[in-house]
């Protein structure tokens, strides 16, 4: 069987029409179109077992998704509050001391969850991995299921559960109000206002979050008379 | 099971992202769809043994599809990658085995006995057909039913044989001419093929065109 005998007008431009589903030899075209037919019952023999196996299989991606975002809020608000109490009594001592914490913007990132995030064994992470084991429960990731969700919406599910978990689970009062930026900017505000004017305590909380910009003009303020010196409490206690 | 027209495709598409979700009834619909592609695929590589083979992709499918990424195409693309896995791992675990060793022929055969009475209407020409492609060259084979019956183009073919789109373009080229010479047999090229034909050839139009110059 040669490949020259059926030369006649067939060559793999004509082959690839056919395997669209398009002119060629009409018996070679109903062939193809009969071993692509609709699937007969015996061949869908296996559903049952391939089911059962889908609903024993694990959901790791979406679950260490829904994990990983929880776990990171969760530190960071950790974080929020843990650098502003630390920031608070650095700034106490700075102010005693009459030291202003200029130190204390490199120390607040420090505990923030980028570096809890990748491995949590950073000596100030512990009390934020404490808190993790909540995350891998199992049946948070099946919620969703019913709901035919796209990706869309599973990510738009994936905040509204975080708010809750961060709220349980650290003190619920300043919280809500932190967003994931926090951290990075938690350590302008707090000290700043503790260690500008003494009124500003209760500032603290709402500070990293709301007060952002305000928070940060403060900062600015504060900063500015004796950033300097680096030695905060908080900083030893951070690195 | 090619010309899936848009809306099925559409719903299938939205019940890839549903199942990867977890939902079981979508996951059921894209098992109705994508099985009947890859057990026959697979009867390509491993004859009677492709419902063993599928049963296990399955498994691995159904595990690992929360972590696919991709559309409908890519999907049936991945599945037919796993299927083929298995069933070269399941050809070398018989060919350790000897004397389990039986022609493609035989193993579908023996499968297709299975199930007469579900193939009296037209399920006999699909077993024919897809006899003839097993009987290709397996390359031609692998390649005529991943564009045919999986449904994939050149190149989502090529990715899954690990070939490029030229490779299985001609591969498929070839196994299509080569059919064609077995639907018209002019001096019985094949004579293991034969007996296969004469239904299928019968229920079609005979005014064969290309075939017919072949002398």
């Amino acid at each position: 069987m040669s490949d020259q005998h059926q030369a006649g007008g067939f060559d793999e431009r004509a082959a690839e029409r056919l395997l669209d589903g398009a002119g060629g030899d009409v018996r070679l075209r109903a062939l193809l179109t009969a071993a692509a037919a609709p699937a007969r019952p015996g061949e869908l023999a296996g559903e049952d077992a391939a089911v059962a196996a889908f609903l024993a299989a694990p959901r790791p991606a979406r679950r260490s998704r829904a994990a990983a975002l929880r776990r990171f809020l969760t530190i960071k608000a950790l974080a929020v509050v843990g650098g502003s109490l630390i920031l608070t009594g650095g700034a106490a001592f700075a102010t005693i001391t009459g030291q202003l914490p200029g130190g204390g913007r490199d120390t607040a990132p420090s505990p923030s969850p980028t570096i809890n995030k990748r491995e949590g064994t950073r000596g100030d992470a512990t009390p934020a991995t404490r808190l993790e084991p909540p995350a891998p429960v199992p049946t948070e990731s099946r919620k969703p299921s019913p709901t035919h969700s796209t990706k869309r919406n599973g990510r738009d599910g994936a905040p509204g559960q975080q708010k809750k978990t961060k709220g349980p689970k650290l003190r619920p009062t300043r919280l809500p109000q932190s967003p994931p930026r926090g951290p990075g900017d938690n350590g302008k505000p707090p000290d700043a206002g503790t260690g500008h004017t003494t009124t500003s305590g209760g500032g603290l909380g709402g500070a990293p979050g709301g007060g952002m910009g305000g928070g940060a003009v403060g900062g600015g303020t504060g900063g500015g008379e004796g950033t300097d010196p680096p030695t905060t409490s908080g900083s030893g206690n951070q690195d | 099971m090619v010309e899936v027209d848009r809306a099925d495709e559409e719903i299938l598409g939205r019940a890839l992202r549903a199942a990867q979700d977890g939902d079981e009834e979508s996951f059921r619909m894209l098992y109705r769809d994508v099985q009947p592609r890859l057990i026959r695929f697979a009867g390509t590589i491993v004859g009677g043994d492709a419902e063993d083979v599928t049963s296990e992709a399955w498994l691995q499918i159904a595990r690992d599809l929360p972590s696919f990424r991709g559309d409908l195409d890519g999907f049936r693309g991945w599945t037919a990658t796993i299927t083929r896995h298995r069933a070269l791992d399941h050809l070398r675990r018989r060919s350790r085995r000897p004397g389990s060793d039986l022609p493609v022929e035989e193993l579908v055969t023996m499968a297709a006995d299975g199930d007469t009475e579900l193939d009296a209407l037209d399920g006999i020409a699909t077993r024919d057909a897809l006899r003839l492609i097993a009987e290709l060259p397996r390359d031609q084979a692998e390649a005529v039913l991943l564009r045919v019956v999986v449904g994939l183009d050149a190149k989502s073919a090529g990715k899954v044989l690990g070939k490029r789109p030229g490779a299985v373009r001609t591969a498929s080229y070839r196994g299509l001419k080569r059919l064609a010479e077995r639907l018209t047999p002019p001096c019985a090229p094949g004579e293991d093929a034969t007996p296969g034909v004469p239904p299928f050839a019968q229920s079609d139009k005979s005014g064969g065109t290309g075939a017919e110059e072949v002398t």
